[in-house]
Parts: C-alpha cells; structure tokens; sequence
C-alpha cells in the first residue's frame, strides 16, 4: 500500500516534470552550454569555439554590465517593495464588503492585463515633454519650462519604476488576495472576543498565516521584476544614456541585436545566478511547505 | 457592525481612493485616445478630452488587421494554456503535499531554479524543436509552452493552497471508499475553488501578455495572438496611438469581462469563510 | 488513478484537435513564404497580381513586426535555425552585413539584369551592395534629411544651410529676430534610439569622418571626431541653446508635434515626417521644406533579401524583383505613400502626376550614405546611441562618453 502510494506520487508529479525537462530544462542546458564558446551569428561559418569561462571574465570587466546590473537591483528591490505594500492594501479592501467591490476588483486588475508594450506606451506619452505630468505643472506658478521626465536619468528611472508599480501590484495583490481566503475566519472572531484591535489582528493573525503565499509571491515577483524587459523598452528603450537598461535587456540585445550568442548566454547566465543566491534567501520558509 | 472612523482608517482610505484615481488614469486617458483624432494627439498641450467622439479608430482597428481573430487565437491559446497548466500542476502539488515520494524540496528548488532564465534566452532551441514537431504556428504548441513556462509559480502556490487543506479530510473521504480523482474533484477543488482561480486568472494574463514568443513562434496571421497583432498597427517609426489605443480597448473588453465573471468565483471561496476543520 | 490520466489524456487530445493541426505542405505549384512589411492591403494586392502573372508560384504572407528589434529577432530566428520556413524577406537598410556575414542571405548578382540595376538610386542600392555583389533590391526609400521653415527662411532672407555651422548661424538670427520663448533652431529625436545614433552619424561624417569599415574590412571609425560631433551636440543644446535643452527627451511624437506646432526651424527626420509636417493638423503646412543635411545623410528604407536556406530561391528571387519593380512602387506609392527607390519617379519629366513632391526628394536621396557596412553595425550603433544620449541628457563629457564608446565598441568587436 505504502508503495503503491509513492509510486502514485511519482505519477502524479510525471506531467510537470517531463513538460519542465524537455521545454525548459534542454533549452536552459543548451544556452549555459554556449556561454563557455565564442559564438556569433556574424560568425557562424566558422562555428563555435570553445573559449572556457573567457566570458564570463568579460562580464566582470564589463562596466557596462555593472550599470545595468545595481540598476536591476535597485529597480527590483524598490518596485517589489511598494507593490508588496500597496498589493497587501489592495488585498485587504478586495476582501471587504463594499458597495460596487465587483467592479473594483475587475478594474484593479486591468493594469496588469494589459500588454506591457501598450503600458510602456501610454506611460511615455503621460511622462513626455509635452504630456500630462508637465501640463498639469506647468499650472504651478513657478514652473517656467516642461521638465524632460524621460531626459534625465534619475527621473526617468523613478518613472520606469512608477509604471512598473501601476502594471505589478494588481498581481501582487490577487496572489496576497488567494492567501487571504485560506484563512479561517474564526480566529478574527476569536480574536475580537479577547479584545485584540484590528492592528495586532493584522500582524499577529494575518501576516503569519498569509505569510508562506506572501513569500512566494516576493520571490516571483523578484524573479519577474528582474526579467523587465518589454516595458522599459517601450518607455525609454534603456535611456536616457543607458541608465535604464536591465541586466535581461542588455542579454537580450547581447543575443539578438549584436548577434553575439555566447556572451549572450553568460550574461543570461550571470541573471539566472544572480536569481538562485537571491532564491537562497527564501529557502528558508520555503522549506516547510514540503514538510 | 459599525464602526468608527479612526485616523489610521481615515489615512487609509484617502491613500486607497488616491492610488485607485492615479491608476484608473492611464486607463482613462486609453480610452479618451481611441476616440482622438490625429490632430487632437498631436496638440501641445495634449488633450485628455477628444474633441469629437467618432469611432473611426475603431473602424481602423476592426478594417486593418483581423483583431477579431487574434482575440480568438489569444483565448484558446491562453485556455488551453490555463488548462494544462492547472492540471499538471494540481496533480503535481498534491503529490508534493500529500505522497511520500523522496526529493521533494529538491523537485520545488529545481523548478524554481530553472524558471529564473530570461524566457528569451532559450528561445532559439525551443524554436528548433517546435519546427521539427510541425508546432511552429499552432495554438496549441504556443499554449503548451506558455503553460510550462508559468509551471513552476503555479506549482509553488498550488503547494501552498493543498497544504492548507487538513489531511483528515482526505482522510475521512478515504474511508469512504473515493478513489484519488474523486478525493481531488470532490476534496480538494471545491475547498481551493479561490485560490484556483486566482492562480488560473494569473497563468491567463500571462499567457495573454506573452509577446516575444508568439511573435517568434507564431509569425502567420492564422494562430497570431492579439498581443502581437496590437504592433502591427505600426507602420512606420511613429505610433498612431489612436489606432493602438482603440485596438487596446478591444483587446481589454473581453479580459475585463472575464475578470468580472471570475471575480466572483474568488468571492464565491471568501464567503465560505475559509477552511474550517 | 489510471481514470484520471485517461481523462486528462482524452482532454489534451480534444483540445489539441480543437486547436487546430499543424501546416501541411503539398505537392503542386511552389509555395514561397514571404515575410514583408504589415501594409496588409498592399502587400495582398502585390502578391495577387504577383500570382496571376506567375501560376507556377503561390506566396504566402507573413506581416513583420513594426519595432526594427523585434523584426530583427523574428528573422534571426529563423535564419538561426536554418529553418525553410521562409524565402524572402524585407530587411532593414542597416542588416544586409549582419546577414551576408553570417551566410544567411543570396546573391541576387544572377537574377538582375543591368537594366534593372540601373534603375535604383545609386545610394539605394549602395545598402545591400558588399563586395561588389548585391544582396538586396530596395523597394521603399528613406533617408535623414533636413527640413526647414520656408517661410522663416525668406522672412531672414536666408538660403537653405549647407554646413551645422550655418544651421547655428541662421537658428540664432530667427530665433533673437522672432523672440518667441517656445521657438527653437534646431530639432531632432532625441531619444535613445536608432534614429539618435542616425543624426550623430550625420554630423559625425560631416565633420568629415571616416566610413566605419574601410573597403579592406578594418575598422576605421574615428574617435576624435566622434568627440568633435558630441561637443557639437552638446553645444547647440546648453551653450549656443538652439536645440531645446529637453532634447534628450524627445522621441518621434514629441518633435513631429512640436514641429507642426511651429516651434522648430530647423530639424532633422526621415522622410516620412514630409506628410506629417504638411498635413491638415500642421500649422505649418505647406511652408516645412526638405532638403539634404549637410553633407550626408543616413540611408533607410527597406530591401528585400533572399534567404540562403530557401528551397524555392528561383522563385523567392523572381518575387524580390517583382515586389521591386516599378509597377509595385507605383501601387505601393498610391496606396500607403511609400517612398520608391527607382530614379525614374524623382526625375520632373516622368514623375507620377500628383507626386511632384517628389522630386524635393531627390537631392537628400542622392547623398544619402550606408550607416556602416559592418556585421557588428548593431551593436556599434547601439554603443552610440547610449553615448549620445548621455551627452545631450548632460550625464557625461563628450570626451567621457567617446572614453566609453571607444571601450563598449572594443568589447563588441574584440
């Protein structure tokens, strides 16, 4: 019976595993594979040549690398963190019974359907010389001159960040939303008998409960976070100076633009590294899912 | 019960109703444009009112490219999607919840792990293997791909949402006599139908945003997915937003309705005031 | 258990005949696969008479991306992958190196007669040209180009600039003379793109730079002048004030409507912006005039290339010259005012009655120069691009950001 029980298991977990295997883990093998070549589209008649870690010591010389890479740092770390805030908000007023909740609910999420091509669009006009934020300033009696948003680097930054905010929290706050509905409601109630206000019922009930759904959603939402790639592109195309550009757009346009196929890779690689030592932190609280 | 108006609470909803304006704008301003002419988008200042509503965008957007179409290959691609996806992964979390297979944490690492590579990256071999497979601009091949790259986040919440299900209820329903797929569809869905749904709305969306990948794995009009049909409007090196924009609210209708009819499903799980045991 | 995997079986086949089977190839007439520009009409109504002409040859149609990246990966893509799946594509003017480097392209040398070649503007053809075989048969044209204020211009009593200095020269008499705050002298697009990396390009060769590849393949690009072009850049927006100082800012939208609502002078755009500048929402229609920029400017357009990997080349070949030839031009003038590459439409005598804009063309066209014969142009160009938008943003020195240039085209072409 115990037997019969485990090898039910490894069934049951067959579908995924084999999809994973041969979708994602082949071609990831593949693309680690030729990081370790000089490989170029420029110079594919001459095949690949086997040039051992020669880029990744190229990567760490590469200051445009360093750039693009603190950028995606900083952009995950502060993005991540308003819409955890933000989504949790969110969450909280989707559970509650408000008149037209329905529709709230619906239109939050809008942001997040939309393509982010679409989004980065709308954003620039809103953020351009002659869009909205510089109209509705220049309503200010000591404004004089349209301020280029989008021209400077650390406001085109901010703005990048504030689209990537309006896009993520409505995903961040229906992931927090699916955890919220796992909790009992009687430990609330129990917990408005002893007399405990709505503040500690937040930190000592729902933040412990919602917390394993809430780590997960960080860490995928860091994962994603540092993978922007459409977005910015449709914003700012990685300027003002190259300020803007993320680690996965410099890989991608490593890859396909300059043809590069090996540097490409390690630089992919470099972001999948990046993103285990950063998964290693939430091993922790990861663990006791299993268990 | 009502209750009083305390400061925090005060703060909190002026905060909420301000962040609900600033993102409803974009939106608003979206549709405000899908009903501008070229020489209303082009005025400085820029307008946030059309001057005349005409719905020549949306004649544009219906005449120039087959929109009606695309959305169609965009939901069954995207249901399909959902489909596999949440099939392979509550079979797959309940054998990581429930079974006493060995590797389990290890299993959960490696599909995390291996999700963390730019989708974009892997592309060139993924396309090799669909042209030999005869895949390459079908729907089906497109959903299977975007269901396993949403895989591993729908396992690692699904895991979460099994485990929150007392094991005496399987247990009790064992006892009974129900075999594995009556315990799953008699058990476990009705008691997770919220957290289902919303991770079935999150593998949705994601499979509807997938662009780079249709776009390459996809080329011909007839499996093309909206997302991609969306840029064609573009002819030259300027956006006829107006055009985009009415092509985007077509393309958001359809979403915004189904949001509002699963909505109600994650409300459906709320009321039934969590898991008791 | 066993139920359950049937059912989902069952399930997936169901979903997989719902949606639809893969492509079948059948035997008969030769099916190429075209991949072209998304004008979806025209391209229908080529093909069409394309097919009636030759019945031997069905084309299918596949409507490229419109962001030159994602065309570029789209095509990549499938060149990679050495895949049959295409025939014959249009390519940007700035690939042809990319492609022919890598072996993924035809020689067309065989299938053009020297009638047909004639034809082209020189400077056209000169894109898909290396070595001295021809790659590519452009079908739509563009350039940068200059326009200016005709009507600012006799008001000064000026003629038409002819170097950046008299562009600074003039800017500044109409600009103190008009003393309106939201006048400027000189506009382009500034944002971080190609179009940038296009207009540094032409001051950079006007200042009398170097090709970036000299006919023996060696890297030529000169830094000094690189740095000369940036100071120029840089002046012309902070010290002399000619260019708005917002110019890092301005992407297509944003100098097209400020151009339309009369506050630029002078400025530098492709082509297409000759309709936009003198269309019905302009204030300024009918006085934005083109000419060619100072001595060069960077060639457009597109061209159509044939894949090495084709099976159906003779076909994939005869559709090239076909979608090129003077009677697609025409239609593709007609309905989507597409630019034609053929001199017979600039010249006064024969261009097509109701065009006669046209022949303004001419003079930009004829100076119109290959941004960079080299397979590494991408990513030089991207390398420019970010210098050139430091510079103009004010985030670094000119000499700092050719110091970067000179070690981010290293690292790519090393």
């Amino acid at each position: 019976m115990k037997r019969r029980k485990e090898v039910r298991g490894y069934l049951l977990l067959a579908p995924a595993a084999l999809l994973i295997c041969v979708l994602i883990l082949i071609p990831t093998i593949e693309t680690i594979y030729c990081s370790f070549f000089n490989y170029r589209t420029q110079m594919a008649a001459l095949g690949m040549k086997f040039i051992g870690l020669e880029n990744y010591v190229k990567v760490f010389s590469d200051s445009f690398f360093w750039d693009t890479f603190w950028w995606t740092i900083v952009f995950t770390a502060v993005t991540v963190a308003l819409e955890l805030v933000i989504g949790m908000l969110l969450a909280l007023l989707m559970t509650k019974k408000i008149p037209g909740q329905g529709l709230i609910r619906a239109v939050v999420l809008v942001p997040w359907a939309m393509p982010a091509i679409v989004a980065g669009i709308i954003w620039s006009q809103i953020f351009a010389y002659n869009g909205f934020i510089n109209n509705l300033l220049s309503a200010l009696p000591f404004v004089q001159e349209n301020y280029p948003w989008l021209g400077n680097e650390s406001s085109a930054k901010v703005a990048v960040m504030i689209a990537d905010i309006w896009k993520n929290t409505p995903y961040m706050s229906l992931l927090l939303l699916s955890g919220l509905l796992t909790i009992n409601k009687e430990y609330y109630e129990a917990a408005t008998i002893d007399g405990a206000g709505r503040w500690r019922q937040f930190w000592s009930i729902t933040v412990p409960l919602v917390r394993p759904t809430m780590m997960v959603t960080i860490l995928f939402r860091i994962i994603s976070a540092m993978r922007v790639y459409d977005l910015i592109v449709a914003m700012t195309n990685g300027g003002p100076g190259g300020s803007t550009t993320t680690v996965s757009m410099y890989a991608i346009s490593t890859y396909f633009t300059y043809g590069n196929i090996g540097y490409g890779s390690a630089l992919s690689v470099m972001l999948l590294l990046v993103s285990v030592v950063i998964s290693l932190f939430f091993v922790d609280s990861l663990k006791s899912r299993v268990r | 019960m009502k209750e009083k108006i305390t400061p925090v609470k005060a703060i909190f909803i002026a905060f909420l109703v301000l962040y609900l304006l600033a993102m409803v704008f974009p939106l608003v301003y979206l549709v405000s444009a899908s009903f501008m002419t070229e020489a209303d988008l082009s005025a400085i200042p820029a307008k946030l009112i059309p001057s005349s509503l005409q719905i020549r965008n949306y004649v544009t957007a219906f005449t120039r490219q087959p929109i009606v179409l695309y959305v169609l290959n965009s939901f069954i691609t995207s249901f399909l999607s959902v489909f596999i996806c949440l099939i392979a992964g509550c079979l797959a979390s309940y054998s990581l919840v429930r079974t006493r297979i060995k590797g389990k944490t290890l299993f959960l690492l490696f599909v995390l792990a291996i999700s963390l590579l730019p989708t974009i990256t892997i592309i060139n071999p993924i396309y090799r293997m669909y042209s030999d497979a005869k895949l390459l601009n079908t729907r089906i091949g497109l959903s299977i791909i975007s269901a396993v790259l949403d895989l591993p986040m729908t396992i690692w919440f699904l895991t979460a949402a099994f485990k929150s299900v007392p094991v005496s209820f399987e247990e009790s329903a064992e006892i009974e006599g129900a075999g594995l797929s009556t315990i799953l569809v008699k058990v476990y869905v009705p008691l997770l139908k919220g957290s289902i749904f919303s991770i079935g709305i999150i593998d949705f969306i994601s499979a509807w945003n997938k662009y780079l990948l249709s776009q390459v794995l996809n080329p011909l009009e007839k499996a093309r997915t909206v997302v991609v049909g969306l840029t064609l409007y573009q002819l030259e090196i300027s956006i006829p937003f107006e055009i985009v924009s009415a092509a985007s609210v077509i393309t958001i209708i359809p979403l915004f309705v189904i949001v509002l009819l699963f909505q109600k499903n994650i409300l459906g799980g709320l009321l039934d005031g969590g898991i008791k045991e | 258990m066993r139920k359950a995997i049937l059912v989902i079986m069952i399930m997936l086949a169901a979903c997989s005949v719902f949606a639809g089977g893969s492509s079948e190839k059948k035997d008969g007439p030769v099916t190429i696969t075209y991949y072209g520009r998304p004008d979806v009409e025209l391209e229908r109504e080529i093909i069409a008479s394309f097919e009636a002409e030759n019945p031997g040859i069905k084309v299918n149609y596949v409507e490229l991306p419109s962001s030159s990246n994602d065309r570029l990966k789209t095509i990549q893509t499938v060149l990679q992958s050495q895949g049959t799946e295409m025939d014959v594509f249009a390519g940007d003017a700035c690939w042809p190196a990319i492609f022919i480097s890598a072996g993924w392209v035809e020689p067309l040398d065989d299938y053009i007669t020297p009638e047909v070649r004639g034809g082209y503007i020189d400077t056209m053809l000169s894109a898909y040209t290396v070595n001295g075989r021809t790659y590519g048969l452009p079908f739509m044209a563009d350039v940068c180009a200059l326009y200016y204020r005709d009507d600012l211009l006799s008001k000064y009593g000026l003629t038409v600039p002819q170097t950046y200095d008299e562009i600074l020269e003039y800017s500044k008499i109409i600009m103190e003379g008009e003393a309106d705050p939201n006048l400027y002298g000189w506009g382009y697009i500034g944002v971080q793109n190609e179009t940038l990396a296009c207009c540094f390009l032409s001051i950079y060769w006007a200042l009398g730079g170097p090709d970036m590849v000299n006919e023996d393949g060696e890297f030529t690009f000169d830094y000094g002048i690189a740095e000369k072009a940036l100071e120029l850049m840089r002046s012309y927006s902070f010290g002399e004030g000619i260019s708005p100082a917002a110019i890092g800012s301005f992407d297509t939208t944003t100098l097209r409507n400020n151009v339309m609502a009369g506050n630029i002078v002078f400025d530098t755009d492709w082509l297409s912006g000759y309709a936009k500048y003198n269309g019905d929402s302009s204030s300024v229609k009918g006085s934005m005039k083109i000419a060619a920029l100072p001595t060069n400017g960077a060639i457009g357009g597109w061209g159509l290339m044939v894949s090495a990997y084709s099976e159906h080349k003779e076909a994939a070949a005869k559709f090239a010259l076909y979608r090129s030839s003077y009677e697609s031009q025409m239609k593709a003038l007609e309905m989507v005012d597409q630019v034609p590459t053929l001199n017979v439409f600039y010249d006064p005598e024969t261009v097509p009655a109701g065009y006669e804009y046209l022949v303004d063309f001419l003079a930009p066209l004829s100076v119109a120069r290959p941004r960079g014969i080299t397979p590494f142009y991408a990513a030089i160009s991207s390398r420019i691009q970010i210098e050139a938008s430091a510079v103009i943003c004010d985030m670094k020195t000119p000499a700092e950001a050719v110091k970067d240039l000179e070690a981010g085209i290293n690292s790519v072409i090393g």
